[in-house]
């Protein structure tokens, strides 16, 4: 059996954390070629940078550092093609980055974002999107095969940290979601197939049943750039500021209907709470300005929450609060460590501090600013650094990419009583100190009011 | 070229002493360590004693009643020692500046060369002159009657903080200049780029006379850009009366917080320098060379890290012609100038990966050499969306430069124009869009940028200014 196809069967073990090989690097090495291999013939950006760096064969871990993407290339195509709707040029751009044939795309009638994604989803690709502080949408492929696995992914890592949903039957949980229950982007429909697979049919409460569009999501940066442009009226600046403050109300109003079914359910029977912890703590709040002073999920629970504060206002100790409030113990929190790039996650270690990397995941730990590789020389040691990987899973795209964070990962061999990495501490590098070097060289960003970047 | 010019590799390890000026005398200490951002070098300076760097309003202005001639001979007598074939001061900051400037030992060497011009008497004075107009109004009280009345007016010397860019030397030299014919008092905050350049400068000064008048008028020390236990002690009405910032976005940002009434704010905002290229010069073989060449030069500048260097440049003419125009510029922008690099540090991540997916867009967008430091083209129908940087420039094809003055904003500073001939149909609708200079192409650099310019749609020195008037009735 090849190396990948071994790394590739643990997704459907209990515990690949534990029966992961004991020679993984070796093992991920040639994982990493086979994939080089498969991938470089479909997508021309990989094969260009493999030619560049003169990347035949994969031998060390630096031979994979110097084919990860970051942010930037997701980010790529011009924003203009968004607001000018050249869905066919945004088409050609995102074939260039997918593993799979889009030539098939059927474009006909496809007016808005959202319409592009349907497009793509009828051709079985789904894209997947986040958005930096920039309020520009990176989009990655991702296609069935990638869908296929989501689900047991994420069952087991919640599995990994639970020992209430470990004992659980299927489908036995009320679900409390914290996101809408349809939006155009592959999130979403990740985290309803989960939600189902844990509920009791029909036993589903999401924040909200609105579809969550995509194309609202690109209103803030086309002002941003319409301001930059000097073509924004005042009003436009002011009809941006009153959707943005009724959007608000509209999601104050829709957490304080899910905190009341909330208050329904929370001890009656086992239930299922998901999504960001950022937005529980915010739930969390509201309760407590209404006089709330606790409320106790029933004890054969389980909570999958995370994301970190995303760019709130929550203390440092904010999930211990949300922990206490909820009265999550060991057997029902859960706080995997995971991103949009990656096709799971790693799940938290029960009871405490830390996160298992997934044997699937080849981790490189690299200098804050350049690529300098800063895994252990041999397999054993504590490093912190960039985190960087090549998530061998992912089907639809290029699994090589550079983060935004900082992390702390233990190589130590049988840390934890487990054959994988540990990650020990996470942190953003942009919530870290910047730097100290003037030029009077800019940017028109400089000239665009932040006060926008609201919501 | 120096005979001993260091090499920036000399001793890397060692932590680089770094002096400040105190009120006309140089200090040393190696109290404080912090790293240098462009180049990783750690360095130390004296511990900052906030009291020696403010002037109390009640302590006299030392160059109040000095006349403008005894400065301007005082600045030209500096001028005269600012060689650095001679002047050890300089030769020390140089050897300092290999270290924490990217620039490198040749660009930073023609800087030097080049900064006593603005030392000239014809130049000082027209810089006076045409930033302030009668240079009575600096040594005393000027009739000015501009509605009949009779009014006297001063250009009072101002208190100033200058929040120093360390992109180029010259800025130093700049600021010396400008803040010395003020006549006023004047902290120099160091950027972490250039750390020497001010305080050998003005050690030069204390060489000629320690004692004078205009030594004892400035200040240089750095700290930490934002560091609040400072600023928010010494960023006071009562000490100063206007923060001069060279941006950094960061810088502005930063300043801002501590503007309020009586602490005014002069900012030197980050720009965006552009070109503007009419089909005329570039429809024969020779004249893509020599358009190309002229256009390179402006990109160069200070290998691109600077304001008034060109990051787009907007080009009529059919596609062929153009990417014909883009293959010589690319290897134009591979070739040593007198102000940048032949190669420099290439492109960072987010521009080399966005530039590789580009690529394979072609022939949407086409791309000419490639992000290894010697220079890339990048050419499109639209301008692209990240911010083109270390010798990276965005050739956008375009019907007329008529439209291009649409992609002109209140963020652009520099327009380089090629043929001029096309300058006057332009340069209204350039100004009102936001461009604030105009110029041949090739001429981003030259000697008439300082002498009574403006600067950044400002005359700094009427900027920095205190416009007193005496409105009684008796002389």
């Amino acid at each position: 059996m090849s190396a990948l196809q071994h790394l590739l069967d643990l997704v459907d073990h209990d515990d690949p954390f534990r029966a992961a090989p004991e020679n993984l690097l070796e093992m991920q090495l040639a994982a990493a070629q086979e994939r080089l291999d498969q991938r470089r013939r479909q997508i021309r950006v990989l094969d260009q940078r493999a030619k560049d760096r003169g990347i035949e064969t994969i031998s060390r871990l630096e031979d994979i550092v110097d084919l990860v993407f970051s942010d930037a290339t997701y980010k790529s195509y011009p924003e203009r093609f968004l607001d000018r709707g050249q869905w066919d040029r945004l088409t050609l751009w995102f074939g260039t980055l997918a593993g799979d044939d889009l030539s098939g795309v059927d474009l006909a009638g496809v007016e808005t974002l959202d319409d592009w994604l349907g497009a793509l989803q009828r051709q079985k690709i789904w894209a997947n999107s986040s958005s930096g502080t920039s309020g520009k949408s990176s989009f990655l492929a991702t296609n069935q095969r990638d869908m296929d696995i989501a689900l047991p992914l994420m069952m087991q890592a919640a599995r990994f940290t639970s020992s209430n949903l470990r004992e659980a039957a299927p489908n036995s949980f009320t679900v409390f979601v914290m996101g809408p229950s349809s939006a155009s982007y592959s999130g979403s429909l990740r985290s309803k197939l989960f939600a189902e697979a844990l509920a009791r049919p029909g036993d589903v409460h999401y924040i909200s049943d609105v579809a969550q569009s995509a194309q609202d999501g690109l209103d803030l940066a086309a002002l941003n750039r319409a301001i930059a442009a000097g073509t924004a009226r005042p009003s436009d600046i002011a009809a941006f500021e009153e959707k943005s403050r009724a959007k608000g109300k509209q999601i104050e109003a829709d957490l304080n209907h899910f905190l009341d079914r909330l208050i329904g359910h929370h001890d009656k029977r086992p239930m299922a709470l998901l999504g960001l912890s950022s937005m529980l703590y915010t739930v969390m709040q509201i309760a407590r300005a209404r006089g709330i002073a606790e409320l106790p999920l029933h004890p054969a629970s389980v909570v999958t929450i995370s994301g970190g504060r995303k760019g709130t206002a929550a203390p440092d100790d904010y999930l211990d609060q949300i922990r206490a409030f909820f009265g999550m113990n060991d057997a029902i929190y859960t706080n995997p460590y995971g991103m949009t790039e990656l096709s799971g996650a790693c799940p938290s270690l029960p009871g405490k501090p830390g996160w298992a990397l997934p044997p699937w995941v080849v981790p490189l730990v690299l200098e804050a600013t350049d690529e300098t590789l800063l895994n252990p020389a041999g397999t054993n040691g504590t490093v912190t650094g960039r985190f960087a990987f090549l998530d061998l899973l992912v089907d639809g795209r290029w699994g090589g990419l550079v983060t935004g964070d900082q992390i702390t990962l233990d190589f130590t061999p049988g840390a934890e009583e487990l054959r994988v990495p540990i990650v020990r501490a996470v942190e953003r590098y942009k919530d870290l100190p910047g730097d100290d070097k003037e030029t009077c060289a800019g940017t028109i960003d400089a000239y665009v009011r932040v006060a926008l970047e609201t919501n | 070229m120096l005979a001993q010019a260091p090499t920036p590799d000399d001793t890397p390890q060692a932590v680089l002493p770094v002096q400040h000026f105190i009120k006309g005398r140089q200090t040393e200490g190696t109290e404080c360590v912090h790293r240098s951002r462009d180049m990783g070098c750690e360095f130390a300076t004296p511990a900052i004693d906030p009291d020696a760097l403010v002037w109390q309003r009640r302590d006299p202005l030392p160059m109040l009643d000095v006349p403008l001639e005894e400065i301007v001979s005082f600045l030209v007598e500096l001028g005269k020692q600012l060689n650095i074939d001679t002047n050890d001061l300089l030769r020390e900051s140089f050897a300092g500046m290999c270290r924490v400037s990217a620039l490198g030992p040749r660009i930073l060497e023609n800087c030097y060369r080049d900064m006593a011009f603005m030392f000239e008497r014809d130049v000082l004075m027209a810089e006076v002159v045409g930033s302030l107009g009668d240079p009575a109004r600096l040594d005393g009280w000027v009739d000015h009657s501009p509605a009949g009345a009779p009014n006297r007016l001063r250009a009072f010397p101002p208190r100033l903080i200058h929040v120093m860019a360390g992109n180029a030397p010259s800025v130093a030299a700049l600021t010396i200049v400008r803040a010395a014919l003020s006549k006023g008092v004047h902290l120099l905050k160091l950027a972490s780029n250039d750390l020497f350049t001010p305080v050998a400068i003005l050690s030069t000064m204390a060489q000629i006379d320690a004692s004078h008048p205009v030594t004892r008028s400035f200040s240089a020390a750095y700290w930490r850009g934002g560091d609040a236990d400072i600023e928010r002690l010494i960023y006071q009405p009562q000490y100063f009366d206007k923060l001069v910032v060279w941006g950094g976005e960061g810088a502005v940002r930063n300043a801002i917080n501590y503007i309020g009434p009586g602490f005014e704010l002069i900012s030197f905002d980050p720009k965006v320098s552009i070109s503007m290229i009419g089909k005329e010069a570039i429809a024969t073989a020779g004249g893509r060379a020599d358009t190309a060449a002229l256009a390179a030069a402006d990109v160069m500048v200070f290998d691109q890290d600077a304001c008034s260097a060109s990051r787009y440049q907007y080009v009529e003419g059919e596609v062929d012609e153009i990417d014909q125009y883009c293959a010589l510029l690319a290897q134009a922008l591979g070739t040593d100038h007198p102000l940048g690099n032949a190669q420099i540090e290439p492109p960072p991540a987010e521009i080399r990966e966005e530039v590789e997916v580009l690529r394979t867009l072609d022939p949407m967008y086409r791309v000419f050499g490639s992000p290894d430091g010697r220079g890339m083209v990048i050419r499109s129908d639209e301008p692209v969306d990240f911010h083109p940087d270390r010798k990276t420039v965005n050739v956008v094809q375009v019907q007329s430069l008529a439209e291009a003055v649409d992609f002109v904003t209140v963020a652009t500073q520099t327009v380089g124009i090629y043929p001029p001939s096309r300058k006057q149909a332009l340069r209204d609708a350039l100004a009102s869009a936001g461009a604030q200079r105009i110029v041949t192409l090739g001429k981003v650099i030259s000697t008439d940028t300082f002498g009574g310019q403006p600067h950044d749609a400002i005359f700094p020195l009427h900027r920095m200014m205190k416009w007193i008037v005496d409105e009684c009735s008796e002389q």
